[in-house]
């Protein structure tokens, strides 16, 4: 995991990978193995931008979209609860 | 419009006590659910046992440990978003107080849906004229990491 994490931290460092994106994908990894690191979903990456703290710890990590991240990840969470009710509505 | 929606929302938690202090595995009649709802303030009978039947045959699936009794009042609210939902129920509600709370409840729906639309309009406007843009959508950042993990570990 230590090795992944490093080369996260080398291709950002070259611009391969964008400083913001380098630290929400280092966040991610800190939590799996590397076994099951082939990506994070979407549901993990709005896991983690909905966590007061974990977003935090971004904003204080390195510059980007946060708050525009945040926002779709707060309102994918909302959307997991009407998605299936707005569908209905739009199919009558 | 927020006179309906706050009708709705004493309707919701006045069927709940109805519904949490009922007996497990004893089905009251039509006319006693609609009697009981009616006294905890329900605002309409009709409305109140279709919901009622909504319940009980959610709560067949269910067997009432601790968790799964918790669950089955969380349905309660989404047994009533259900029915109202329904546009056959709009049409065929039997009295004119549930018509208008089923029309009323799929009027604040729609609204919503529309100001959503706005404000992701705005949202995206907002990035643009700020640089806050060329965020990506989190789908695509999923995908873009997966594969330079793919790369990476490659």
């Amino acid at each position: 995991m230590t090795d992944l994490k490093d080369k996260v931290t080398a291709a950002a460092s070259k611009g391969e990978l964008e400083p913001w994106k380098a630290a929400l994908l280092k966040l991610w990894l800190g939590d799996h193995s590397d076994a099951d690191a082939q990506g994070p979903s979407t549901e993990d990456l709005a896991k983690l931008l909905t966590d007061p703290q974990r977003l935090a710890q971004l904003k204080a990590t390195v510059d980007g979209p946060w708050d525009v991240l945040a926002a779709q990840a707060r309102s994918l969470v909302s959307h997991d609860h009407v998605g299936d009710a707005l569908d209905a509505l739009a199919r009558e | 419009m927020s006179a309906s929606v706050d009708s709705l929302s004493a309707a919701v938690q006045s069927l709940q006590q109805v519904f949490q202090a009922a007996q497990p595995g004893v089905a009251p009649s039509a006319a006693e659910i609609a009697k009981q709802a009616a006294a905890k303030g329900f605002p309409d009978a009709d409305l109140a046992v279709a919901v009622w039947h909504h319940l009980e045959a959610q709560a067949t699936e269910v067997t009432r440990n601790v968790l799964e009794r918790r669950l089955s009042e969380e349905k309660i609210s989404k047994a009533l978003f259900f029915v109202l939902m329904d546009p056959e129920y709009a049409k065929s509600g039997k009295t004119k107080r549930a018509k208008t709370l089923a029309s009323d409840f799929r009027m604040v729906l729609r609204e919503m849906a529309a100001r959503l639309g706005l404000a992701l309009a705005d949202i995206a406007d907002i990035a643009e004229t700020t640089g806050m843009g060329f965020a990506p959508t989190l789908t695509d950042l999923a995908d873009e990491f997966a594969a330079w993990l793919k790369q990476a570990k490659g």
